[in-house]
Order: C-alpha cells, then structure tokens, then sequence
C-alpha cells in the first residue's frame, strides 16, 4: 500500500517527529466555503449561510461550520500531484495513511474574512502491534490563526500506517 | 435546520441529544471532497483505491466528525458554542452505508467564565458497528439573565 518498504516508511516516519510547516493562505476562507461545506454534509443551519440570522445571535457575520477548518486544504497555495494530494508537504505527506482519529478545538467562531495561517507539527510517532499487525501511528497538530494572530482552532489528528 | 435557544440551566446529566441519520452517498463524498479541497483519489477513484487494496473508494473519516458537530450544534442552539470534539475512527464508511450518531450529556459545569456542557457521543452504521466510538463534546452554552 505504502510507496515505501515497511523500515523506510518507518524511519521517514520517526524521522518526522518535530517537523513543522507553516502554510499562509493566499485569501480569505469567503462565504461560499461555508455555503460548500454544509451542503456537503447536508447542514443547513443558517448560522452559516444567513448573516441576519447569526447577527440576531451574536456574531458578527455568518460563522464556519465548525469542523471546516480542521479539515480543509484551502489554506494551501499549492498544486496537487497524480495522486490528488497536495504538493509541498514536506515529510508530513505519506502514502497510505489511514486515520484513527481527531480531537478538535475551537477557540472562537471563523467568519468569512479570515485569512489563514497553519501550523503543522508532528508531536508523535509510535509503534503498536494489535490484532490489525503491526501499525505505526503519527500524531499531528494543526493550530489555526487568522490575520490578527488570534488562535482560531486546534486539531490533534492520530494517522496510521500499516507496516 | 433553525433550532430554539437552549441556555446552561436547560441541560442536566442524562439528557439524550436528538439521533442523526446520514446516507453516505458517493454524491455527497464527492462535494465534500470538493469543500475541503480534498481531492485524494481514494475517495473516489475506484481502479486507484482497489490497487491500494481496498474493496471500494471511502469515506473520509473526518466527515463523520462533521456529522457530529451537526448533531451537537442542531441540539444545543444558535448561542451555543462548540468547544471541544473529539472522535475515533473504527470502521471504514462507504457509499450506500447509513450511520446514524446518538449522544448523551454526561457533564455540566462552570470553567471560568464559561457554562460548558460535555456529552459521550458515538456513531454506527446500519449493521450495527460502532463506526465512532469514543467520541465526545463540550459545548459552551448561553446562561439565563446572562
């Protein structure tokens, strides 16, 4: 599955722990993201679509549905190779990761004018042998700011490998 | 879906959050491919991901978490605000699967300034399989007279 054999793919992994990418986006999310996004997942909650109704409950704007930016790639200013994942993650970007699992958190709601910055780190990277074989998990976290530095969400995302 | 606000002083431990019912349909793994400019083959190019040794193209499984911040937000209200969520991918989704997420409140409590809510939820598939689990929230809620 892996584009690598299994003790490549484990020392490129361990060999990533502590890597870090900063990714700037080019402009700001906009409203048709949010719009995109809760039709993709059948949400139609008007806090994200109607500005009237999220300004009658406090926001300044219509917000993001909350999960969008712990999984978007729109931040990336970049291309995408023969496999459709994008060009220019670094050591970060293996072939045959799965995913076990998120935890997100979310510091303040994300409006349509924010303008993002990621910070990707890789915090972790084990090895377990279960009744699945023998895995390798890597842990990543992504913090997200906007223009005005003010941390927007977290994401601790665990991937794994299969060796 | 518009929702009545619901304050802090509404939620009490064992309070079960409304079921949400999803059909996975390629359709809808397609937009959200789309959505998060996530264009990864093995969401939906059945030649590359059956070389890759799956038995079809996959969900992504962080649109479950979606459907779980759905369910939660729906539930809590447009003055609510979720802080924390948390989940585990146990089983693959694919096209034609229903999974259907269920929660319980199991927490709530003042942090500071904010009344926060915290609920176990989970997510399983039509036969049964927990396909999330453990998964849980914390939600911010509104106070009464605050």
């Amino acid at each position: 599955m892996a584009e690598y054999s299994g003790s490549e793919l484990l020392a490129k992994l361990k060999n990533s722990v502590g890597q870090e990418i900063v990714h700037r986006a080019p402009d700001a999310l906009g409203r048709p993201s949010f719009r995109m996004y809760a039709l993709s997942i059948e949400d139609f909650n008007p806090l994200y679509t109607d500005g009237e109704f999220a300004k009658s409950h406090g926001l300044k704007d219509v917000m993001a549905p909350p999960t969008l930016i712990c999984d978007t790639w729109q931040y990336l200013d970049s291309d995408i190779d023969e496999r459709g994942d994008f060009i220019g993650r670094g050591e970060l970007d293996f072939a045959g990761r799965l995913r076990g699992g998120n935890d997100y958190e979310f510091f303040q709601p994300i409006h349509p004018d924010d303008i993002i910055t990621a910070h990707w780190k890789v915090k972790d990277v084990f090895e377990k042998t279960g009744r699945s074989g023998h895995m390798v998990f890597q842990i990543i976290e992504a913090s997200f700011y906007n223009q005005r530095d003010e941390l927007l969400a977290r994401n601790l995302e665990t991937l794994f490998y299969r060796l | 879906m518009e929702t009545p606000i619901r304050y802090f002083e509404d939620v009490k431990v064992g309070d079960e959050l409304p079921a949400l019912r999803k059909e996975i349909s390629m359709a809808r793994m397609m937009a959200y491919g789309a959505s998060t400019w996530d264009f990864i083959r093995i969401h939906y190019d059945a030649d590359f991901v059956r070389e890759k040794g799956f038995k079809g193209p996959f969900l992504d499984g962080q649109m479950l978490g979606g459907f779980l911040a759905q369910q939660v937000q729906d539930w809590a209200g447009p003055r609510a605000f979720l802080r924390k969520l948390g989940f585990q991918n146990r089983v693959m989704v694919f096209p034609g699967d229903t999974v259907t997420g269920h929660g319980v409140v199991t927490a709530t409590r003042i942090d500071g300034k904010e009344a926060l809510v915290e609920c176990d939820l989970w997510m399983e598939n039509q036969d049964g399989d927990k396909v999330v689990q453990p998964a849980s929230a914390a939600v911010r809620f509104p106070r009464r007279g605050g």
